[in-house]
């Protein structure tokens, strides 16, 4: 089975709390019901979310890995890197410095380059061929 | 030799998170801005330490010369001196001028003249027969690391007419300067504040923790409320009638003061938790200030303001809380010394 889809990069606005949440979700809910949802939130403009917010995003992530797909977040400001240590969920999501960053780790496995039929140890997987060779 | 001792005490206009300027530490309850050495720091603020500072080296006469604009933020003290007077002002010079007037006419013959906005330990002793060396009507304190507004200054020969002239010769560095190498904290920033705090646990100042060291490393403060299931990691201070619940962790030259409440889980690690705040449940504090509710992350040279109550906040006594009133544990009604 091939990967589909592309990666999608949404910009979070500066302000997330239980007002904000309801219009952001509304954009964002769409893209988690497809199959293996890949999205990077941008969370350079972030300067202040609030437990809903926070909420909202651990609920997203949740639904795209459901769905085997993923939430990230790239780019995160001073102000919003501080809540999620508050928060202690700085830990439950993959951060990367700039979206590039982000959007590339969804293509780190070579999925696409490889057909999904050639078998693990096939020299295309690189390390993983060494392995078989290995054993 | 006599000595006095007078302790300006004036406005802050900013005081920076990291080494940017920022807003001086709100008041938890009602987020007004005070001076960083009204801030509470194990157990008892700067300001009064300082005081504590002039009256070990025999000061005779410590006048606490306040600007009337901050005079309602006077913190209180821990005891009463009775050498301490208050001297409310508008304009600190002319009071600074007439106070040492006073000490003259009272005897005294030598005046230590600071301001409040660093903490310094000097060899007063040393100073004044440094300065009586120097000849000269006022010795300016230096500090090769950072300023120290501080002079010792020779009652008789500066007098209200020419205090302006002698005090802006000194600070043009005409006549000699004494070099102070003991501790000095500027107080710029709440990264000195957080930093005051570090030096005095590992010893590197004079400051000392109010209260009881319970194991190595661990002070606690009278009244101080900490469930057996929290996890206290040395060395850390908990302050007065501060209560720590239930699976939390202080760690990491942490300090607790007085009337907060650390809710379960929370871990607090190298950071202050501010007189009078509140620190919801499963949470983590981290290299941080925390005012009320407003948290001041001094790595990433943060600013934040949290308005959910129930994640930081002043802390509320239950009853209080239930009524919707506002009105904080912490007492900080203007100073009474004599």
């Amino acid at each position: 089975m091939q990967t589909s889809g592309p990666v999608i990069v949404m910009q979070v606005p500066v302000q997330l709390n239980h007002t904000e949440v309801k219009a952001f979700l509304a954009d964002l809910q769409p893209l988690l019901a497809g199959d293996r949802p890949r999205i990077v939130l941008d969370c350079s403009l972030v300067r202040y979310m609030d437990s809903a917010g926070i909420e909202m995003l651990l609920s997203c992530m949740e639904q795209a890995m459901k769905r085997n797909g993923d939430l990230k977040l790239a780019a995160v400001s001073p102000e919003l890197a501080v809540i999620l240590e508050l928060m202690r969920v700085d830990r439950l999501f993959e951060v990367f410095d700039t979206t590039e960053a982000a959007t590339q780790s969804f293509h780190a496995f070579p999925s696409l380059a490889v057909s999904q039929d050639e078998p693990w140890y096939s020299p295309a997987y690189g390390a993983l061929g060494s392995l078989k060779t290995a054993s | 030799m006599v000595l006095g001792a007078i302790l300006v005490v004036e406005t802050q206009s900013e005081a920076g998170v990291g080494d940017r300027p920022a807003l001086v530490p709100l008041h938890p309850a009602d987020g007004r801005a005070i001076p960083l050495s009204f801030v509470e720091i194990l157990g008892r603020s700067v300001l009064e330490r300082m005081v504590e500072l002039f009256l070990a080296s025999d000061a005779e006469s410590v006048a606490l010369v306040v600007d009337s604009r901050i005079l309602h933020l006077l913190p209180k003290f821990r005891q009463s001196y009775p050498k301490v007077n208050v001297v409310v002002a508008d304009d600190l010079e002319v009071a600074v001028a007439e106070t040492l007037k006073s000490f003259c006419e009272k005897g005294i013959d030598y005046a230590l003249v600071s301001t409040a906005g660093s903490y310094t330990e000097c060899d007063f002793i040393d100073l004044l027969w440094f300065h009586r060396g120097s000849r000269q009507p006022m010795t300016r304190v230096v500090n090769h690391k950072s300023d120290v507004d501080m002079w010792m200054v020779d009652c008789a020969k500066v007098h209200p007419d020419n205090f302006a002239t002698a005090l802006s010769a000194s600070k043009d560095g005409g006549g000699a300067s004494y070099m102070v190498s003991e501790y000095v904290n500027p107080l710029a920033s709440l990264a000195d504040v957080r930093q005051l705090a570090v030096d005095a646990f590992n010893g590197r100042c004079a400051v000392r923790p109010v209260g009881t060291e319970v194991r190595p490393g661990v002070w606690m403060d009278e009244k101080a409320d900490i469930h057996k299931r929290a996890r206290i990691v040395a060395p850390a201070y908990i302050g007065r009638g501060s209560k720590i619940c239930e699976d939390t962790l202080i760690t990491r030259c942490s300090t607790i003061e007085s009337s907060c409440q650390i809710d379960f889980g929370t871990v607090v690690e190298d950071s202050s938790v501010l007189s009078g705040s509140y620190v919801g449940i499963w949470l983590d504090v981290s290299h941080s200030v925390v005012s009320g509710n407003r948290l001041f992350n001094l790595h990433r040279d943060v600013r934040l303001e949290i308005p959910d109550g129930n994640v930081l906040g002043p802390n509320l006594i239950p009853a209080q809380k239930a009524k919707g009133e506002s009105s904080l544990v912490t007492v900080t009604s203007p100073l009474v010394l004599d």
